[in-house]
């Protein structure tokens, strides 16, 4: 490549460093003060919004992901909550979020299996 | 010998010597050339043959690559009929340079020729190397499988054969005819000066064997290795792939490249399944810088989409959390990039932005490379660029230059979220998406899976506000018809059917389109609008929305299901015959249709529909033996259970319904089936079976099991039992548990059987029960059980009629009202002759509570009402319907009435005869159908013009029924006997009827007692008062003769 003027043209998101705190431990942060006025459906919107953002900060994303997996089990909506804290526990490997999101799908799945319908 | 191998080495010498010669005398003749203007063929026709490869070697030591070409072809083709070995080996050189030559240039067809040539013929001195370059070039004009024949060739050992070699010359052993004209001195400086050029190309035009080839060095073998591993990729052959990536991954240097080869060894891997291996890989990536190769990311992303695509949803989700943003790999490079500066003593880079004229952001990338160049850079400076810090710069550009993949990732994953069940994160990452680019391709695609994530979060507030926004705006294309199909699916999930219809402008508001995708949506949509109409009972609409579908998109993905429904619809309508043509024509039509077996069913029912019963019953066997596993199998037991039951074979019937019960896939399967075959046994006072019936069905359908039908059963065993106090409290506990549920219509059996017992009851009993039903309705909210409890106590008081009457005034929307009330509403119409409502009300019961007892009185409303409006034929149609649901019972002899009545009304006049004369063949319609059947027979002849028959048939039924319907058919049948007698000029005989009726205390009172008033007169009226006050009875007679009735 020729050295050279090069415009390039990309959204302001894309390309501005944060300089503050990352979009995804706002997002966290907010959803967990939702989640404690019990407001369980807002909260997991919030944290889905910071995990939507694909963001590369691994450490709120995996504190995000866990708490998604929370919030989903708080919903009843249990199935969602066993696989969002098993791929925690996969993509985390080695980390102390695996550790966390073992306990708690155990947790879900005892859930699950005290809601299926006696055989 | 030494002569040729002077001139041989001459010819060679001026190769060698292409440079110096240039050096020595080009200038002069380019000089002389020019003057002579001749053109570059005429130029190399007057060139020897050494001459050629002279200039070829000189152009291309100036890297005048193309130039050369002209006189190295034409060297070849002046030399092909050459057999000397030198010769042979020099062309084999010179094609092996036009292969390298044309491979430079990019004229890959031309440079595989060259190396194909150079492969077929002698000597080959440069095996390895040409097959390199053969299956590079190869693979890059997409000939995989010759790249991979290439490889596997290169690999290879070589062939055994010897090749003859061409001996080296000493210059000091050439005499002095070999020197060519040149000194010794001259051809060791010219040898020695071309040596020193270096040139590739230039160097190594010789027909020496060079030394023994070597053997591929390892960055030969990775990229011979990542050649075969792509090339079988490309032609899917993973598994043959694995190997090679796996060689490139162990031995390349660069970290990107391994990267890459890791990246597609998880797509083999994936495409075989090994989604283990796939893992393993992906986290020992993570571990590498590799991961900050784009081309690594891209790889990644591809990777990611095939373990998606086979649901390895996992492992997608981790790759695609490993692909970096351009920023991250940017900033990455930029940081590399920095170090060297910084190491160089350069000025560091960065990346910043910068805003256009329009107000658009910019980015700068690095130092401003225009600024670098000119003032900052190293160069300028004086300082020397840092090995590779050109490329890394140059890979920033590309990175910050390609489209934002970005956005594609996130919205995989989205697509990802939605699939392994994250619907929160899926709907906020399309929303993402959505924010980004609301009208791009992307954009609109997450739209619509952001309205499939709200279905199925069940947040349809949003998904309609969503939906109608966008449809307010969009009319043209797929995307608003896509986005009307999600929000009509999304009503159809909440049986919203009267939104879905509400839709109908919008998709009636579409601009037409040729897209098939939108057809299809547009098809689609309409079919759901007829579906609709069928589920809102809505049959003649929902009928022509199918022939709409039909007419507007013929020979549709849909026309199948269409077919089927549009003969459903017709079914619904009770236009049997059509509907089964219809059955018929699916069958013919749709061989591998969805709906074979049902309509085969269907078809049974039409028959059956049309009283042909063995035809219905061979059919519905059809069925049983053609489709046990469909899902009418047990309605085609259950069906063909009532058919075996109605010719008594009720052992037969009863395997039937047992088989239904047993193959049932749904309770309303099992419900019907276990209720016929309860029926059955009733016939037969097998009552022990029927509650162990009941029971078996109460266990296995458990919540879904109509328990106040089963209650109604067990209830009536008990009545059967003489356990009426305990059938009494069983009942009314079932009707105030399950009286509020307008659908169990099993609570109005309980309430019809309740009633006939409570007429039975003691009187003390009986007042008690009345107790308890007021207490209870009095405690009842306003609703369906308070309507039910109030009819009860107006049956029990005998005020139906008038309870009929308020509740017509009560109940605007009648479709709130459960049978029994419809049914009082009905009794209260007819005592009024009030039949507006009597069209509605039939048609709830057909629609909401077809199996309901109560239906009688709605038919009976319903042709009376069309007999009064002279409707003569629909009546007949309703009472024929009505016959066929109930025949001979002894609420249903109007009917037959009605029927004589119309035929009578229609001058048929026999008919009308035959169908009074029935009644009279009834004995359970004994009394007030008797007395009205002897009246009509009575109208019937005297329309047709036999008085004294007329009139014997109304005296019998002043005789024999005046006791009956307090006195009506009675009085009716004196006035119209005496009518007859006036027409037969038997004056006497006629005031001797008047005279009798009001003798007569059964009709005296009545009003119709005033025309024999009117016809005696004032005077023998009041003698006849005078005489009954005496107490004074006649046995007044009127005889005459008549014909046989």
């Amino acid at each position: 490549m020729k050295r050279g003027l090069i415009f390039l043209m990309l959204s302001v998101a894309a390309l501005t460093r944060a300089a503050e705190e990352p979009a995804v431990a706002v997002h966290y942060k907010k959803a967990c003060l939702l989640r404690d006025q019990g407001n369980f459906a807002a909260a997991i919107e919030e944290v889905a919004q910071g995990i939507a953002l694909n963001p590369v900060e691994r450490e709120w994303l995996a504190k995000s992901e866990l708490l998604s997996a929370v919030l989903y089990q708080k919903l009843g909506m249990l199935k969602s909550a066993a696989v969002t804290a098993r791929q925690v526990e996969l993509l985390y490997a080695g980390s102390e979020f695996e550790k966390e999101a073992k306990a708690l799908l155990e947790q879900i799945n005892q859930l699950i299996e005290q809601s299926a319908p006696a055989e | 010998m030494i002569k040729t191998a002077g001139l041989k080495f001459f010819n060679r010498m001026v190769f060698y010597s292409i440079g110096a010669l240039f050096l020595l005398g080009a200038a002069a003749a380019a000089e002389e050339l020019l003057l002579e203007q001749k053109t570059p063929e005429e130029l190399r026709a007057a060139m020897s043959a050494s001459g050629l490869l002279t200039e070829a070697g000189r152009l291309m030591k100036s890297q005048s690559y193309a130039p050369a070409l002209p006189y190295l072809t034409d060297y070849l083709e002046r030399m092909k009929k050459s057999e000397d070995k030198r010769v042979l080996a020099l062309m084999q050189d010179v094609r092996f340079k036009l292969g390298k030559i044309n491979m430079l240039l990019g004229n890959a067809e031309d440079a595989q020729s060259y190396f194909e040539l150079y492969m077929a013929n002698k000597p080959v001195y440069r095996r390895r190397a040409t097959l390199k370059s053969l299956a590079v070039s190869y693979f890059d004009s997409k000939k995989f499988k010759k790249s991979i024949d290439a490889v596997i060739a290169a690999f290879a050992p070589p062939p055994a054969e010897e090749e003859e070699t061409v001996e080296k010359v000493n210059i000091e052993e050439l005499k002095k005819e070999d020197l060519g004209g040149l000194t010794k001195r001259q051809l060791k400086r010219f040898t020695k000066e071309a040596e020193e050029y270096k040139d590739e190309f230039f160097t190594e035009i010789s027909a020496d064997k060079p030394e023994e080839e070597p053997e591929y060095t390892l960055q030969d073998l990775v990229l011979l290795n990542l050649t075969l591993a792509e090339s079988y990729a490309s032609l899917n052959q993973w598994s043959e792939s694995v190997e090679p990536y796996r060689f490139v991954i162990e031995h390349a240097e660069k970290m990107q490249r391994r990267g890459y080869a890791t990246m597609k060894l998880v797509t083999a891997l994936s495409e075989q399944g090994e989604y283990d291996q796939v893992r393993e890989l992906i986290i020992e990536l993570a571990k590498t810088d590799a991961r900050y190769d784009i081309r690594v990311n891209m790889a990644m992303m591809n990777a990611a989409s095939s373990l998606f695509n086979v649901a390895e949803y996992d492992s997608a989700l981790m790759l695609y959390r490993m692909i970096l943003p351009r920023r991250a790999l940017a900033d990455f490079h930029l940081e590399q990039a920095n170090v060297m500066r910084r190491d160089a003593g350069m000025r560091e880079m960065q990346i910043t932005l910068a805003t256009n004229e329009n107000g658009r952001v910019e980015t700068l990338l690095g130092y401003k490379y225009a600024e670098t160049s000119m003032e900052g850079s190293g160069q300028a400076l004086g300082i020397e660029m840092p090995p590779g810090l050109v490329e890394i710069e140059e890979s920033i550009g590309t990175l910050l230059s390609l489209p934002p993949y970005e956005d594609d990732v996130i919205y995989r994953v989205g697509q990802l979220y939605f699939e392994c069940d994250r619907p929160w994160e899926a709907l906020c990452a399309f929303d993402l998406i959505v924010s980004h680019d609301a009208e791009g391709e992307r954009g609109l695609r997450a739209f619509c899976d952001a309205i499939q994530v709200l279905s199925r979060l069940e947040l349809y507030d949003r998904l309609e506000k969503r939906c109608f926004t966008f449809l307010d705006q969009h009319t043209a294309g797929v995307m608003p018809r896509q986005v009307a199909y999600y929000l009509t699916a999304a009503y159809q999930k909440q049986e919203k059917f009267k939104a879905i219809k509400a839709l109908r402008r919008y998709i009636d508001g579409f601009e037409p389109s040729d897209d098939l995708l939108a057809q299809q949506y547009e098809c689609e949509l309409y079919y759901m609008q007829a579906i609709a109409d069928l589920m809102l009972l809505n049959y003649k609409p929902a009928q022509q929305g199918f022939q709409l579908v039909l007419d507007k998109f013929p020979k549709s993905h849909q026309e199948d299901n269409v077919r089927y429904w549009h003969a459903m619809t017709q079914l619904f309508l009770q236009d049997y015959p059509v509907a089964y043509d219809e059955f018929e024509y699916y069958l013919g039509n749709f061989p591998k249709g969805n709906w074979i077996a049902a309509s085969w069913f269907q078809g049974a029912i039409c028959q059956f529909a049309m009283e042909q019963y063995e035809e219905a019953k061979t059919r519905f066997t059809y069925v049983i033996d053609t489709f046990p596993a469909s899902a009418v199998y047990p309605d085609a037991c259950s069906m063909r259970g009532d058919l075996l039951a109605s010719d008594g074979l009720l052992d037969e019937a009863v395997r039937d319904y047992r088989e239904a019960i047993r193959t049932a896939k749904k309770t309303a399967q099992a419900t019907y089936a276990t209720f016929q075959m309860a029926t059955a046994f009733e016939l037969e006072s097998r009552y022990d079976e029927i509650i162990e019936l009941v029971n078996e069905y109460l266990e296995s359908c458990g919540e879904e099991a109509d328990v106040a039908k089963a209650a109604y059963w067990l209830g009536k065993i008990k009545l059967e039992q003489g356990l009426v106090s305990e059938a009494v409290d069983a009942y009314l506990d079932t009707i105030l548990k399950y009286g509020g549920d307008i659908r169990q219509d099993g609570v109005d059996l309980i309430i019809s059987e309740l009633m006939m017992t409570a007429r039975r009851l003691e009187p003390e009993d009986r007042s008690q029960l009345r107790s308890r039903i007021q207490a209870a309705s009095d405690a009842a909210e306003v609703g369906t059980l308070q309507l039910r409890l109030r009819v009860m106590l107006a049956e029990m008081d005998e005020k139906k009629i008038e309870l009929g009457e308020t509740l017509l005034r009560e109940l605007s929307d009648l479709s709130v009202a459960p049978p029994p009330v419809l049914s009082v509403i009905c009794d209260a119409s007819f005592a009024k002759k009030e039949y507006s409502r009597s069209a509605e009300i039939l048609q709830i019961f057909l629609n909401h509570f077809e199996d309901s007892e109560y239906m009688r009185s709605a038919y009976k409303l319903r042709a009376y009402a069309l007999f009064d409006g002279g409707l003569y034929e629909e009546a007949f149609k309703i009472v024929s319907e009505s016959q066929g649901l109930y025949g001979i019972d002894v609420d249903t002899a109007w009917a037959q009435i009605m029927k004589g009545r119309i035929e009578l009304a229609q001058n048929r006049l026999d008919d009308a005869r035959e169908s009074f004369k029935m009644i009279l063949t009834i004995s359970s319609w004994r009394g007030e159908p008797y007395a009205e059947a002897c009246f009509y027979l009575g109208q019937t002849e005297e329309k047709a013009g036999s008085l004294k028959k007329a009139f014997a048939w109304y005296q019998r039924t002043y005789f024999l029924y005046k006791g009956h319907a307090e006195g009506y058919w009675a009085a009716e049948g004196y006035l119209a006997s005496a009518r007859c007698l006036e027409n037969l000029g038997l004056d006497g005989d006629m005031r001797n009827t008047y005279r009798a009726m009001l003798y007569d205390k059964y009709v005296n009172k009545l009003p119709q007692a005033d025309a024999a008033r009117k016809a005696l007169g004032p005077a023998e009226v009041s003698e006849i008062v005078g005489k009954i006050a005496a107490g004074l009875q006649t046995n007044l007679t009127v005889t005459i003769q008549s014909e046989e009735l």
